[in-house]
């Protein structure tokens, strides 16, 4: 008889340790995935003040309205259009601003997106003011 | 005061330092050459929206913006 109530006691603890590493467990995972989201979100907000700080005026604005913008490529003077993403994100632009094809870069290293599209706006971005678009 | 701003997975890192400063001024010219020798490329700003690719530090420049090399195509 004693040993049932030692064994229902010792039962009863390892329940209760078992559901107290479980809340633990889940508040831990919980509180990990908050702490994610809550530093992603700090990183774009400041990627993307990075990148609207580096963009011309026109730029900005379409960047604003439609979450694009385009750059003329230096060297071949070619129009892209770069979305706003992480992949596959840059758009050849014919000269009469129809889709020719997309592009895949990504930046060697984990950016967030508003850094992505700058990285690509550089890459693609003339030195001269005359190509700006 | 001069900034050089490094793209990474936290948004950016920002350096900044006093022009006026000689030990400052070395220790970001070294940031500088750390950097391009890793891979990035190195820009600062000529002009409203406009950007210059350059690849020897610039003491003089007010912002210097130093983005990973791309991959892919």
């Amino acid at each position: 008889m004693t040993q049932q109530i030692v064994l229902a006691i010792c039962s009863f603890a390892l329940a209760l340790l078992g559901t107290l590493l479980l809340s633990a467990l889940s508040l831990v995972v919980a509180r990990s995935g908050s702490c994610t989201r809550s530093f992603r979100f700090e990183t774009e907000a400041r990627a993307l003040t990075l990148l609207k700080g580096w963009l011309s005026p026109k730029q900005r604005a379409s960047y604003e309205r439609f979450r694009y913008f385009d750059v003329t490529g230096s060297d071949t003077g070619t129009r892209y259009r770069i979305h706003h993403g992480t992949q596959t994100n840059i758009e050849e632009l014919s000269s009469t601003g129809h889709h020719v094809c997309k592009w895949c870069f990504v930046p060697d290293g984990d950016l967030v997106a508003g850094m992505s599209c700058w990285r690509r706006r550089s890459r693609l971005k003339p030195t001269s003011a005359a190509r700006s678009r | 005061m001069a900034t050089q701003i490094v793209m990474d997975r936290t948004g950016d890192t920002r350096h900044t330092f006093d022009t006026h400063d000689r030990a400052e001024v070395e220790k970001a010219e070294r940031r500088f050459r750390e950097l391009t020798g890793a891979g990035f490329t190195a820009a600062v700003r000529s002009g409203p929206g406009e950007q210059r690719v350059i690849r020897s530090f610039d003491p003089t420049a007010e912002e210097t913006l130093f983005y990973p090399r791309l991959v892919g195509g």
